[in-house]
């Protein structure tokens, strides 16, 4: 072989190997494409009342009207040990969280989310396989009832504001939905916990959002929780000029969430759907990718 | 179909764990040797604002209930300065963390600009008021810890079923 050759023939084997490279590479790529990194909790609403267990402990009738989801014994007395005695109406059985927020209103009715509602579980950092559970008996509020049309509209928490039909970013509520339509609203929690308090003087500052261009949990509140993100669905449409919350216009929309998850079922839907980089159901299941398997047995428990 | 954590996974629980267990030795009370419970001092932070922003309204009353009123606004103002102790021996901050809030029973900015526009709703106001700050007082006796809260929310909670029947009389035509 000349030596003319002998360097094609290495080339072209250097070639065809770099080629074989690219295509594993490639192809493993592809397998392991993450494009999420998620599960959902779907919770009906229970009740309304004028409670709230976080900021009015013991105080039955002490706050605006809210909507709960998901445990049905929640009231002004609950607490991490009440929530897990009391059931729930969320898919995942093991998940006994309260969730709640500010009733809304058309004129002087309550309209209810009237089908399951989806709160994700998300990642809210870059390094997905980082996120931890949430500790036991943590609880947060999430947005401001006191918040300005501005200030919603810039929350770290805003994701679309307000939506129904083709019509988003609303910083409060439109002013007509087109009939059939649904009022929407998805608002993301700070999941950057300062691994110290479970509730603070002001039910927020134990928590905080990550940084919004790097997204790194702050070192003042370095342990990277799951994101939660309320996405609820109203049924009301047509003329919108009467709609409100008990806490006010559209723009002082908030949330409320305790902690009352059994431990491990949360840790094993954390691991397998946040850290593991999937879109999972409230089952731990992502259809997209069934070879994955399941966090949660076909009952949405744990196997015991 | 069911996967189960490998060792990652395992590791993962293992560290949820020790997290679980640091976090059981710290409670979730601001103060562990605080005699003031959650309800307490959620009960001291709601009424101090509760009792402040109802005297403004009190200033909009007609003739036929000005007695009432200046008795209310006496009541009112002793209140106030039992409750600003008590929030003091708690140690809570002066700062009012329901600047804003709509809520029953708390007469808001917009309640006032209302009332000085039509002061015919007054009355119905003003019972709201009563009606839920004696609420609140019955949920601080059921469920506050200190003492001498408590004792304040029992001669709330007498008073104003006192001055809910004195409002009766008084706005009756």
């Amino acid at each position: 072989m000349s030596r003319k050759l002998r360097a094609l023939a290495a080339t072209a084997a250097v070639g065809l190997l770099s080629t074989v490279l690219t295509v594993s590479t490639h192809s493993a790529q592809a397998d392991e494409l993450v494009t999420h990194h998620e599960f959902q909790a779907n919770c009906s609403v229970t009740t309304h009342r004028p409670d709230d267990p976080i900021v009015f402990p013991g105080l039955p009738g002490a706050s605006h009207m809210h909507t709960f989801l998901g445990n049905q014994s929640t009231d002004a007395r609950s607490t991490i040990d009440s929530l897990k005695a009391g059931q729930t109406n969320c898919r995942t059985p093991d998940d006994k969280s309260a969730y709640w927020f500010p009733s809304l209103y058309n004129g002087d009715q309550i309209v209810p989310p009237n089908f399951p509602q989806v709160i994700y579980y998300k990642s809210g950092i870059l390094k997905y396989q980082e996120v931890r559970s949430f500790p036991a008996g943590i609880r947060f509020v999430v947005g401001s009832q006191n918040a300005t049309q501005e200030q919603f509209r810039t929350a770290p928490g805003a994701v679309e504001g307000w939506e129904c039909g083709n019509s988003a970013h609303n910083w409060d509520f439109p002013s007509y939905c087109p009939p059939g339509t649904q009022l929407n609203v998805r608002y993301q929690a700070p999941s950057c916990w300062n691994g110290r308090d479970l509730d603070s003087a002001d039910h927020k500052s134990h928590m905080a959002y990550p940084d919004r261009a790097t997204l790194v949990c702050p070192s003042t509140h370095p342990v990277p929780v799951p994101m939660i993100e309320f996405k609820m669905a109203f049924p009301v449409a047509g003329d919108m000029s009467r709609v409100r919350l008990a806490s006010g216009r559209g723009y002082t929309w908030h949330y409320d969430f305790m902690n009352a998850w059994d431990g491990p079922t949360l840790q094993a839907l954390v691991g397998h759907c946040i850290n593991g980089g999937l879109q999972c159901d409230p089952r731990g299941y992502d259809q997209y990718k069934p070879h994955r398997g399941a966090a949660l047995g076909p009952d949405y428990r744990l196997p015991r | 179909m069911k996967t189960f954590p490998a060792t990652p996974g395992r590791f993962r629980a293992l560290w949820g764990a020790t997290l679980l267990l640091l976090v059981a030795c710290s409670s979730p009370e601001p103060v562990t040797s605080s005699p003031f419970n959650t309800t307490d001092t959620a009960w001291i932070q709601l009424m101090v604002p509760m009792n402040e922003q109802l005297l403004p309204a009190l200033d909009l009353v007609p003739p036929a209930l000005a007695a009432f009123a200046a008795d209310l606004r006496a009541s009112h103002e002793q209140e106030l300065v039992a409750l600003k102790r008590l929030r003091a021996r708690a140690g809570l901050p002066d700062a009012n963390p329901h600047v804003g809030h709509q809520m029953p029973g708390l007469v808001s900015e917009a309640d006032l600009a209302a009332l000085r526009l039509d002061p015919s709703g007054l009355p119905a106001k003003l019972r709201e008021h009563l009606g839920q700050s004696a609420l609140l007082a019955r949920g601080e006796q059921d469920s506050g810890a200190d003492q001498e809260t408590r004792e304040l929310a029992g001669a709330i909670t007498a008073k104003r079923a006192a001055q809910t029947a004195e409002l009766g009389v008084a706005s009756s035509p």
